[in-house]
C-alpha cells in the first residue's frame, strides 16, 4: 500500500506513540512512516547531544534542518526501525580511533600526527585549542584537525607505550 | 582541465593535466575532472578515484590509467541533481537520479570543498551548461614539501626552517648594528678580564706565597701587593664593562622587540577575518605581549649570557691546554654527559613551556570573555560559578607552571651533579700531580678556580635553554603570524574602483566558513545601483555570510562576485572598502570622543562636518546633552552610552563616510520604538542614492525596500517586492510574515 507523502515541513504531533513510527531505507534516503499510512520520505537522524548523551535525546529531522520529533528510547522500536537508525547514527558520527601514534611533532605552533586508527593509516595537523581538545568521558579526548576531521584518542593506559611516550613528550 | 590528485592521507593537489586524458579520449569522452578520494566505501581511509567526463560521471576502485574499468557509472541523462552530505568525520557526494539517491564516493572533511566544488561541475553538467572545476579551492599540502598544510590559510610551518628562526631573530640586529657590535666588544672584554683572577691566584701561591720564584720576603709581599692591586683593577673593569654591556643589551633587547611587537601588530590587522576567528583573541594577546616580552629577555639576558660563557668555555679550555694538557683532558671528561643532558633538557622543557603557553593562552581567553560577560553573569547572579569556573583554571595555569619549574629544576640538579664529578677528578688527579711534584699548587688553585668558569656554560644551559625554549617558541609563533598571508588590498592587476558605481553581482557563489559545510550555496543575483536590497530569513540562513562576502571578509570558495562587472578579487580592495559603509547591530565604539569615533572612518573630515553627520543622523541633539559634547568620552566599547545612542553615532560614522555601497545589518533590532522611529529617519536619508544591503528582522522595516532576497539554508529561495512575495501564499516569506503578525498578537494580547 502506498502511503500518504508528507510534505517536508510537515507536523508530527510530538506526542505521537513511538510504537506508530516505522524507519525504513527507501530510495530517497531514510524514511519515517507513521501509523502504516503518512510518510515524510527523506529524514535525518541526529544525537541533540552526541558528546554527552551518546545514547539518548534522538532528533529526526526534515530537510532545512527542522526536527519533527525526539525519540528517547528507541527500543520501542520495532526491529527494522533501530537497526536502520543505528546504521545511521553509526554511521554520521563515525570517528576513527587512534590505535598507535607513528611520530607526533611540533613545528611553529600546529602539532602534526601520524597515526594509526581504527579506520587505517592517517597523517593530520592539529592547533592546540580548547575548541580542537575536548575531553570525553573514561578519559577519552577527542581531536579536531585543521579542516574539521575527528580523531578519538583514548585512555592513554590503552596505548603502546612508544605511542605514549610520544605523547607525553609532546602534550605533557 | 584541471585534474586532482589525492594521497592516503588526504592531500589533494589541483594542477592541469594532460596525459592522463588518453583512456577518456579513446572512448571519445572528454575528461572534465578527476579526484582522488581518501575514504573507501567502506570508510577506511584509502583511495578511490571521481572522474568526470562530458558525457559521465565514473568511479574507480583503483588508478583509472592503470585499471580503466569503473566500478561504477553514470550517465548525465539520467542525473538530475548532484550534492555533498557531510557527517562528523567524512562525508559522500550524492548524486540524485530519476527514481532514487545514490551515493557514489565518500571523502574526509579535508577534501569537501573539493567533492563540493565536483557536485556543482557535475550539476552543471548534467545541465548542460559547461563547468569548470575552481582554480580557488583550498592547498592541502604544501607544494615545496609535500607535507600537510596547518590550516585554509596557513603558510607550511615545516618550510619556514628552524635555524632559520634564530636567522630571523638576528636578523632584527641589522638596524642596530652599532648597538649590536658595541655589545659583541663589551663581552669579549668582560670575558678576558674574568680570564685574569685564576692566572693572578696562581702566581700569589707559587711566587708570593710558596717562594718558588726565590726573592726575599718583602719582595715576595711586595709582589703580593702588586697582584693584589692588578685583582682590583680587574674586579673594577669587570664591572665597569658589565654594566655598560647590560644597559646596551637592554637597549637592543628593546628596540627589537617594540619593533617586533609593531610588526606583529600592523599584521593582525591586515589578516583577513578568517585567520582572527581561527585563533581566538586570548592567544593572539597572549603572542603580543608574553611571546615578544620572551624574546626581549632572551635577547637582553640570554644572547650576551650564552656568548660570555661560550667565549669562555674556548679561552678556558686553551689556557688549561697550554698550562697542563693531561689534566686539562680529565677536565673534559664529563662534558660528553652534560652536553648529552642538555640536549635532553632541552627537549623536555620546550614541549613543557609549550604546554604552559597553551594553557596561559587559553585561561587568557576565557579570562576576557568572562570580564567581558561580567553584566551577564551579574544578571543572572553567576558570580560564584564564574569564580569557580577561574580557580579551576588558575589552578591548571599553576599546575603547568609548578610542573616545568619543577621539571626544569630537577633536571639542572643531576645536571650540577654530572658537573661535580669533573671538580672530584681534578682534585682527584691535580692533588696527585701536586703530591708528586709534577704541577705546583698554584697550578690546581688555578684549575679548579677555571672549573667553575668552564662548567658554567653547560651548567647553567638549563636557564639557557628556558630561555631559548621560551624565546624560541614565542619566535615561532610571533613569525608564524608575520608569514601568514594578509588580506590583498592592492593584489598585483588589481584596479581601483573610483568612484564605485554600485552594481552588484553573484555568480553561482558558494562559500563555506568550515570545510565541506556551505553557508551559501550556488547564489547567482544581480543588483542595480542605487537599489535597496531586502535580506530576509531565519536566523542562520546565510543573510550575514552574504553581506560578509559583499564586503569582501571572506572569499568565495566557488563562483564569482562582480562589482561595476569587475571581478571582486580583482579590485583594490582599499578602494573598494573606501566606498562602503557599516551599520551593525551591535556598533562598536572605540574608546575616545564620540567626534572622534564619528570621523573614525574620515579623520581628516572638519568638525562641521562631523556635526552635518551626526545631524543626518539624529544624534546631534543627544550629542550636544552630553556634558563634554562631542568632546564625551565614549568609555572601552563605548559603555558610557546606550544602544540607541551607539547605534546613532555609527549611522553618523558611516554618513560621514559617504559610501555609495551601504550595509545595514539589523541596525534597528535592540532599541526602543522612539530610538528606532530616529534611526529609522536616519536610515532614509542614509540610504538615498546608495546601493543597500538591509538585514533586518522586523520585516515591517523593509516593506519599502526595492527588492527582497529570501534565504533559506544558504541559499535565496525567493526574490521580489514585499507585494510581490505577499502575493505567494505559500511562499517563505509570506510565512515569516504571518508569524511575525501572529507573535506581535500574542504580545498584545498577553500585554
Amino acid at each position: 500500500m502506498e502511503d500518504h507523502i508528507l510534505a517536508p515541513e510537515s507536523d508530527l504531533d510530538p506526542h505521537t506513540d513511538p510504537r506508530l513510527l516505522h524507519f525504513s531505507r527507501g530510495r530517497w534516503g531514510l524514511r519515517l512512516t507513521v501509523d502504516g499510512d503518512r510518510s515524510l520520505w527523506r529524514v535525518r537522524i541526529r544525537f541533540a547531544d552526541p558528546l554527552r548523551y551518546p545514547d539518548e535525546f534522538i532528533s529526526v529531522l526534515t530537510d532545512p534542518d527542522r526536527e519533527v520529533l525526539m525519540l528517547n528510547d528507541l527500543t520501542v522500536l520495532d526491529e527494522e526501525s533501530q537497526r536502520v537508525i543505528n546504521e545511521s547514527l553509526g554511521r554520521f558520527y563515525a570517528v576513527p580511533a587512534i590505535t598507535r601514534v607513528r611520530s607526533l611533532s611540533y613545528k611553529l605552533g600546529p602539532l602534526y600526527w601520524h597515526v594509526d586508527t581504527t579506520h587505517g593509516e592517517r597523517e593530520f595537523v592539529l592547533h592546540w585549542s580548547s575548541e580542537n581538545v575536548v575531553d570525553l568521558p573514561g578519559g577519552r579526548v577527542r581531536l579536531m584537525d585543521v579542516s574539521g576531521n575527528r580523531y578519538d584518542l583514548p585512555d592513554l593506559g590503552t596505548l603502546d607505550e612508544d605511542s605514549r611516550k610520544l605523547i607525553m613528550e609532546a602534550l605533557t | 582541465m584541471a585534474v586532482a590528485t589525492e594521497r592516503r592521507d588526504g592531500a589533494a593537489t589541483v594542477s592541469t593535466g594532460c596525459n592522463e586524458r588518453r583512456v577518456w579520449q579513446l572512448l571519445g569522452e572528454r575528461e572534465q575532472l578527476r579526484l582522488q578520494s581518501d575514504v573507501d566505501q567502506a570508510d577506511r581511509f584509502g583511495q578511490r578515484w571521481l572522474l568526470v567526463t562530458d558525457r559521465r560521471v565514473l568511479v574507480f576502485a583503483q588508478d583509472p590509467d592503470v585499471a580503466p574499468q569503473p566500478a561504477t557509472a553514470f550517465s548525465f541523462d539520467e542525473i538530475k541533481d548532484a550534492d555533498t552530505e557531510i557527517e562528523v568525520s567524512a562525508g559522500g557526494l550524492v548524486l540524485t537520479l530519476a527514481h532514487n539517491r545514490v551515493e557514489v564516493i565518500r571523502f574526509s572533511r579535508t577534501l569537501a570543498a573539493h567533492f563540493a566544488d565536483a557536485a556543482r561541475v557535475i550539476r552543471s553538467l548534467a545541465e548542460g551548461v559547461p563547468a569548470q572545476p575552481s582554480d580557488k579551492l583550498p592547498l592541502i599540502r604544501c607544494p615545496r614539501c609535500g607535507r600537510l598544510l596547518p590550516g585554509r590559510h596557513a603558510r607550511c610551518s615545516v618550510c619556514i626552517q628552524t635555524h632559520a628562526v634564530l636567522l630571523r631573530i638576528a636578523g632584527y640586529l641589522r638596524p642596530h648594528r652599532a648597538i649590536a657590535v658595541a655589545v659583541v666588544l663589551a663581552t669579549l672584554g668582560r670575558t678576558l678580564i674574568q680570564l685574569i683572577p685564576p692566572l693572578v691566584t696562581r702566581r700569589m701561591i707559587d711566587g708570593a706565597l710558596q717562594g718558588h720564584a726565590g726573592g726575599t720576603v718583602d719582595q715576595r709581599f711586595h709582589l703580593m701587593t702588586s697582584l693584589v692591586g692588578i685583582l682590583i683593577v680587574a674586579a673594577i673593569a669587570g664591572a665597569g664593562i658589565q654594566t655598560v654591556s647590560q644597559w646596551l643589551a637592554a637597549l637592543l633587547g628593546g628596540r627589537i622587540t617594540a619593533q617586533m611587537r609593531g610588526e606583529v601588530y600592523r599584521k593582525l590587522e591586515h589578516l583577513p577575518l578568517a585567520f582572527h576567528n581561527e585563533r581566538g583573541t586570548g592567544s593572539l594577546l597572549a603572542l603580543i605581549n608574553q611571546d615578544t616580552a620572551a624574546l626581549e629577555q632572551f635577547l637582553v639576558q640570554g644572547v650576551p649570557f650564552i656568548a660570555t660563557n661560550v667565549l669562555m668555555f674556548v679561552f678556558i679550555l686553551g689556557v688549561l691546554l697550554k698550562v697542563q694538557w693531561e689534566l686539562a683532558l680529565i677536565v673534559l671528561i664529563p662534558v660528553p654527559l652534560m652536553l648529552f643532558g642538555s640536549q635532553r633538557i632541552w627537549v623536555r622543557t620546550s614541549s613543557l613551556y609549550r604546554r604552559w603557553w597553551r594553557v596561559r593562552a587559553a585561561f587568557s581567553s576565557r579570562l576576557s570573555e568572562s570580564l567581558y560577560g561580567i553584566r551577564v553573569s551579574k544578571a543572572f547572579a553567576q558570580e560564584d560559578r564564574e569564580s569557580t569556573e577561574f580557580d579551576q583554571r588558575n589552578g591548571v595555569l599553576r599546575e603547568a607552571g609548578i610542573k616545568t619549574a619543577v621539571t626544569s629544576q630537577r633536571l639542572s640538579t643531576t645536571l650540577n651533579f654530572i658537573n661535580s664529578t669533573g671538580i672530584f677528578l681534578v682534585w682527584l688527579f691535580g692533588g696527585h700531580d701536586v703530591i708528586y711534584g709534577v704541577i705546583s699548587l698554584g697550578t690546581l688553585v688555578m684549575f679548579n678556580s677555571y672549573l667553575g668558569q668552564f662548567y658554567a656554560p653547560l651548567q647553567y644551559f638549563t636557564q639557557v635553554s628556558q630561555w631559548m625554549s621560551q624565546a624560541f617558541a614565542g619566535a615561532e609563533r610571533v613569525f608564524e603570524v608575520l608569514d601568514s598571508p594578509e588580506e590583498a588590498y592592492v593584489a598585483p592587476g588589481s584596479v581601483a574602483l573610483s568612484p564605485l558605481q554600485g552594481s552588484l553581482e553573484f555568480r553561482d557563489v558558494t562559500f563555506s566558513y568550515e570545510r565541506g559545510k556551505p553557508a551559501l550555496k550556488h547564489i547567482s543575483v544581480s543588483v542595480k545601483p542605487g537599489e535597496m536590497i531586502g535580506l530576509v530569513g531565519r536566523s542562520g540562513s546565510g543573510k550575514s555570510t552574504f553581506i560578509h562576502l559583499v564586503n569582501r571578509f571572506y572569499e568565495p570558495d566557488s563562483g564569482q562576485i562582480l562589482v561595476d562587472g569587475v571581478d571582486l578579487q580583482r579590485i583594490d580592495l582599499r578602494s573598494f572598502r573606501e566606498q562602503v559603509g557599516v551599520v551593525l547591530q551591535d556598533p562598536f565604539l572605540f574608546s575616545g570622543t564620540v567626534a572622534e569615533n564619528i570621523a573614525y572612518a574620515r579623520p581628516d573630515a572638519s568638525f562641521r562636518q562631523i556635526v552635518a553627520a551626526a545631524k543626518a543622523a539624529n544624534a546631534h541633539d543627544f550629542i550636544v546633552s552630553l556634558e563634554d559634547g562631542y568632546s564625551f568620552r565614549v568609555g572601552e566599547r563605548g559603555h558610557r552610552l546606550s544602544g540607541g545612542e551607539r547605534q546613532r553615532i555609527s549611522i553618523a560614522r558611516a554618513i560621514l563616510r559617504d559610501p555609495q555601497l551601504l550595509i545595514l545589518d539589523e541596525a534597528t533590532a535592540s532599541v526602543d520604538t522612539e530610538t528606532e522611529r530616529l534611526i529609522q529617519e536616519a536610515l532614509a536619508r542614509l540610504v538615498q542614492g546608495r546601493t543597500t544591503f538591509a538585514i533586518a528582522h522586523r520585516l515591517s522595516t523593509l516593506r519599502n525596500a526595492d527588492r527582497l532576497f529570501v534565504f533559506e539554508g544558504g541559499e535565496i529561495k525567493e526574490t521580489g517586492t514585499h507585494d510581490e512575495l505577499m502575493e505567494m501564499p505559500h511562499g517563505i516569506y509570506h510565512r515569516l510574515v504571518e508569524l511575525q503578525r501572529e507573535v506581535s498578537r500574542i504580545r498584545v494580547v498577553g500585554g
